[in-house]
């Protein structure tokens, strides 16, 4: 419920981010790290997916080669190097997974021809029909940065609708979401009272509401990849930046 | 790559991307991110006419509301009497249109700190009674949710 607590009350006791918990993992045993690894796993996978087939990779060796980067991953093999990344776990992914591609990759995959280890679950059908569809012009590691932003982005999105739904309201989301583009004078806020069921104030106080959770919530998971206490804004102009991109 | 036409951003006229978080255009999701404030300037709303003193009423039970005595840029004033006194006072309550500004919002309550201190009578008749309880009641107040207020006596 701590995230559900608004800015304006008590400090609040932050607790470790998801990143810093794997990072601790290196120096001790730490039973919650291989949960966060995995959900590491789980939430970032695209993005080096998207560098894979990028660098030129054939689809099929894109989802061999991602699949088996999470296997190393997870064996926590690389983990020792991460403090060097500037404690991102973006720069640390990107360059854990350059070295992979380029040293250990070959030898992996011959490995894995001797059937060794059970593939980390990704849907990469879904993936590679994703990345069919993205007709940008942009370097690897561009491409890289910017379906980064746009991961958090979704995680952001759904971690708020799945907070409407939580509150009995999830069609209040649907009906709202349209207020999170930025543009000025742009809603309809009678039009939007009359879907929601209410005066056209709490509209206004509903889609105020939406912004701010947004934000709020963005924040936090930017943080949730980053060591404890690092600069969320600065890493927050850097995906914006990416984002614009073409 | 795929040549199908992708649908176009209604704001920016951007292509969408696959994975825009909930249809949304990414590009115009991250201006929010970066903007420092949430309630846009275009969005301040018209003055809406106060409620009547009856509708106020069963929310201060300690006061009989008189009638209402205007209302400002920020706020409405009622005239009321508190019952256990018998006395004159004023009750202010943030005006409904204002309750989703932050900053109004800062503003009222360094209002209603100011009014607090020092909590007595002065010789231009203003002294200020009791806020906090008030803040408490009101702020669940359903279906306007006004979130600040303050009170004085106007004896």
């Amino acid at each position: 419920m701590s995230r559900l607590t608004s800015s304006s009350e008590a400090p609040r006791i932050f607790p470790p981010t998801r990143w810093s918990l794997v990072l601790a993992a290196t120096r001790q045993e730490a039973p919650e790290s291989a949960a966060a690894l995995e959900a590491i796993c789980r939430a970032y996978w695209y993005p080096l997916y998207a560098y894979v087939r990028r660098c030129g990779q054939p689809a099929h060796d894109a989802q061999d080669l991602t699949q088996e980067f999470f296997c190393r991953l997870l064996e926590k093999r690389w983990l020792a190097a991460a403090d060097r990344e500037k404690g991102k776990l973006r720069s640390f992914l990107i360059v854990a997974l350059k070295n992979f591609m380029s040293k250990e990759w070959r030898r992996a995959s011959a490995q894995r021809r001797g059937g060794a280890q059970a593939p980390v679950p990704l849907d990469t059908t879904f993936a590679e029909s994703q990345y069919a569809t993205d007709n940008s012009a942009l370097a690897p590691e561009e491409t890289f940065d910017r379906q980064w932003a746009l991961t958090l982005l979704n995680l952001t999105v759904e971690r708020l609708r799945a907070e409407f739904a939580a509150a009995g309201k999830p069609g209040d989301f649907d009906a709202l979401k349209g207020c999170l583009l930025a543009a000025r004078g742009s809603v309809d806020y009678a039009l939007l009272a009359a879907k929601l069921g209410v005066n056209a104030g709490a509209a206004r106080v509903a889609a105020h509401r939406l912004r701010k959770r947004f934000r709020e919530i963005y924040r936090e998971e930017i943080s949730q990849t980053l060591a404890d206490g690092a600069d969320v804004e600065g890493e927050l102009r850097h995906l914006a930046a990416a984002l614009a991109r073409q | 790559m795929n040549t199908e036409i992708l649908p176009k951003c209604p704001q920016c006229g951007l292509p969408l991307p696959a994975n825009a978080p909930a249809g949304l255009c990414p590009r115009c999701l991250m201006a929010l991110n970066l903007k420092t404030e949430t309630v846009f300037t275009d969005d301040t709303p018209a003055a809406q006419p106060p409620l009547p003193p009856e509708q106020i009423a069963p929310h201060f039970p300690q006061l009989e509301i008189l009638e209402c005595l205007g209302r400002g840029g920020m706020g409405v004033v009622y005239k009321a009497r508190q019952k256990t006194l018998n006395r004159l006072v004023a009750l202010k309550l943030l005006a409904p249109e204002r309750v989703g500004d932050v900053k109004f919002a800062e503003r009222f309550t360094r209002e209603a700190q100011a009014l607090l201190i020092p909590p007595k009578c002065s010789k231009t008749g203003r002294c200020v009674v009791s806020l906090a309880s008030f803040c408490r009641s009101f702020s669940s107040f359903p279906p306007r949710p006004w979130t600040r207020m303050t009170w004085w006596a106007m004896r």
